[in-house]
């Protein structure tokens, strides 16, 4: 069961599924510097006191004092904070602290612990730094391809982030997939060492190029397939095409012009998406099926104007230029659209246009309505 | 002596290595850099700290806490004394969850320019109170009686209405032959289609539970 049926077992609340409806200044705080770097990279055991007031009370906050900082020296943390000592203990400002001490990129780690004292409450912000990255090796890519893979990801000296790292591995893998590689495999690890440190390896295991056998287009029958494999984006012939690479990013964008060709064809329930895409055992081949499933062809039942318009309706439906009977066109309605704008701007009226579209699905036809307002 | 928790039974809870939530296969920072001894050095009650990072963006104890408070208020009324701890337990797992999940969710909106307007919060709020026949400030303070403030109500709404744009925008496009399907089929077809959209968007994306 989802977490959301998990507790959704537990009863209603009086705030019920929205479904329907859908359907339907404080102190002054600096941000953290990392300069000067201290020389010390074991982090701090002992407290360091970020602000102490006297007289706080039970309640209040007496000290605010740091544990951990090992490479950023305490003042730039301390600095960042807008808990202070000699204030009443505040949960949204602490939380808030710990927000902007994780924000500042240098921790991996914040706690905030209380302890009572007869002055008042001491909170201490413990801090757990990055580690530093001391090596970070790449192996398995080509020698040709190694320097542009070591500039995809960080570098010797810079903080580990495994976020980023997450990414960087995704842009490498993305890399070899955008030069026709498919099975790309890349994996890393991280060794801690002594000082706050680690050594990163990369281990990089591209697979073949794989060259596209076949491009096809499955569900066709309104449409030529002809007409829209020659919509698909080859560059030239050098990806997506028989005997070429596959791209994948490059074929998600041929899908979305598809589909609006199909909306440019009154075909508005028209759903295109890449059906299958087989490689072949051995890795260097790639089958490729383009999915289609057309609908109805839908006709505009009603086309009308209103609103502010500069020169009446009749005027906006002739330069709005489609009409009752034509077979939808978004293409042609935005370029009509574009064409009654540019004259309201000439007349200083209302500029801003929506098409509002009503659809009956049983009659296959849309009703167009163009509101002009200020 | 070592950090103790202000909440010790949602701590004892997310300490709990039954919590089911597995913390991303991907190295992090934390597992590679050395034992932590400053965390260690502290004393006193532990009041706040990171229970799960997404991204770059990190889900606290205090929210966490926040957000079972009403569920806990329930199980307390509702759950005999022998089986609360079992069910707190199971709240706080599929919260945390939740939580993730919501955040993986709001990242997304945030990349694809969605949002919630405060007018629509207020829209929904309006619509809420005519269909229970109560007017907004008796629909908050219900909700304040079960534990949830007006501003963490409306949260939820937000929650809730940007989930339907989600929905609508991205969910509903990738069902095949969604209009001609039932009410049941839909609702059905969409939950699995949120699963899977999730499990996407969680792999691509750093998740780490901190116990």
């Amino acid at each position: 069961m989802s977490a959301r049926g998990r507790l959704a077992a537990l009863g209603p609340f009086v705030t019920p599924s929205l479904a329907l409806l859908v359907a339907c200044g404080g102190a002054a705080t600096k941000p953290i510097d990392a300069r000067p770097a201290a020389s010390s990279a074991s982090p701090a055991l002992a407290a360091t006191p970020c602000s102490t007031a006297e007289g706080g009370g039970p309640g209040g906050v007496a000290r605010v004092e740091l544990l951990g900082h090992a490479r950023v020296p305490a003042a730039s943390y301390c600095g960042a904070l807008r808990t202070r000592a000699g204030q009443p203990l505040d949960e949204a400002e602490i939380r808030r602290d710990v927000r902007e001490l994780w924000a500042s990129g240098f921790v991996d780690d914040v706690q905030v612990t209380k302890t009572p004292t007869p002055a008042g409450q001491v909170l201490t912000f413990v801090v757990r730094e990055r580690p530093r990255i001391r090596a970070l090796a790449v192996r398995g890519a080509e020698a040709d391809d190694a320097p542009r893979v070591r500039g995809l990801l960080a570098q010797s000296g810079d903080l580990l982030d495994p976020v980023g790292l997450r990414a960087q591995i995704a842009e490498v893998r993305a890399d070899y997939e955008r030069r026709g590689h498919r099975k790309v495999d890349v994996d890393w690890k991280i060794t801690p060492l002594a000082g706050g440190e680690v050594d990163v390896a990369i281990e990089i295991a591209p697979g073949p190029k794989a060259l596209v056998s076949a491009l096809r287009v499955e569900g066709v029958s309104k449409a030529r397939e002809a007409e829209l494999l020659a919509l698909v984006d080859t560059g030239q012939g050098k990806f997506n095409a028989v005997g070429a690479i596959y791209r994948e990013d490059r074929l998600e964008r041929t899908l979305l012009e598809l589909n609006a060709w199909y909306f440019d064809h009154g075909m508005i329930e028209a759903q295109v998406s890449l059906g299958a895409a087989t490689l072949s055992p051995d890795g260097a081949q790639i089958a490729l099926t383009i999915a289609v499933t057309e609908g109805p062809v839908y006709h505009l039942a009603e086309v009308k104007c209103r609103g502010d318009l500069a020169e009446g309706e009749p005027r906006c439906l002739e330069l709005l230029g489609v009409r009752k009977g034509d077979v939808f066109s978004r293409a042609a309605m935005l370029r009509g659209i574009d064409r009654v704008r540019e004259l309201q701007q000439k007349k200083g009226r209302g500029t801003v246009i929506t098409p509002e579209t009503t659809i009956d699905q049983a009659g296959h036809t849309v009703k167009l309505t163009l509101d002009v307002s200020r | 002596m070592r950090a103790r928790p202000l909440i010790p039974a949602l701590a004892a809870l997310l300490a709990s290595s039954s919590t089911g939530l597995a913390a991303t296969t991907a190295p992090s920072a934390s597992s590679a850099a050395p034992a932590p001894t400053a965390a260690a050095a502290a004393t006193g009650v532990v009041i706040e700290r990171v229970v799960a990072v997404v991204g770059r963006e990190v889900i606290l104890l205090t929210e966490l806490r926040d957000r079972a408070r009403p569920y806990f208020t329930r199980i307390a009324q509702s759950v005999a004394a022998d089986k609360r701890a079992e069910a707190e337990r199971e709240v706080v797992r599929a919260l945390l969850e939740q939580m993730i999940e919501e955040q993986l969710t709001r990242a997304e909106a945030d990349r694809l320019r969605l949002g919630v307007a405060t007018s629509e919060i207020d829209a929904a709020v309006a619509a809420l109170a005519q269909g229970q026949g109560v007017t907004p400030p008796q629909l908050y303070e219900a909700a304040r009686k079960q534990g949830m403030s007006k501003e963490e109500y409306r949260e939820e709404l937000r929650r809730q209405l940007l989930d339907g744009k989600l929905g609508q925008q991205i969910l509903r496009p990738r069902i095949k032959d969604y209009a001609a399907l039932s009410d049941a089929d839909r609702a059905a077809k969409m939950g699995e289609a949120r699963g899977a959209w999730l499990r996407e968007l969680r792999a691509k994306t750093y998740v780490e539970v901190r116990p």
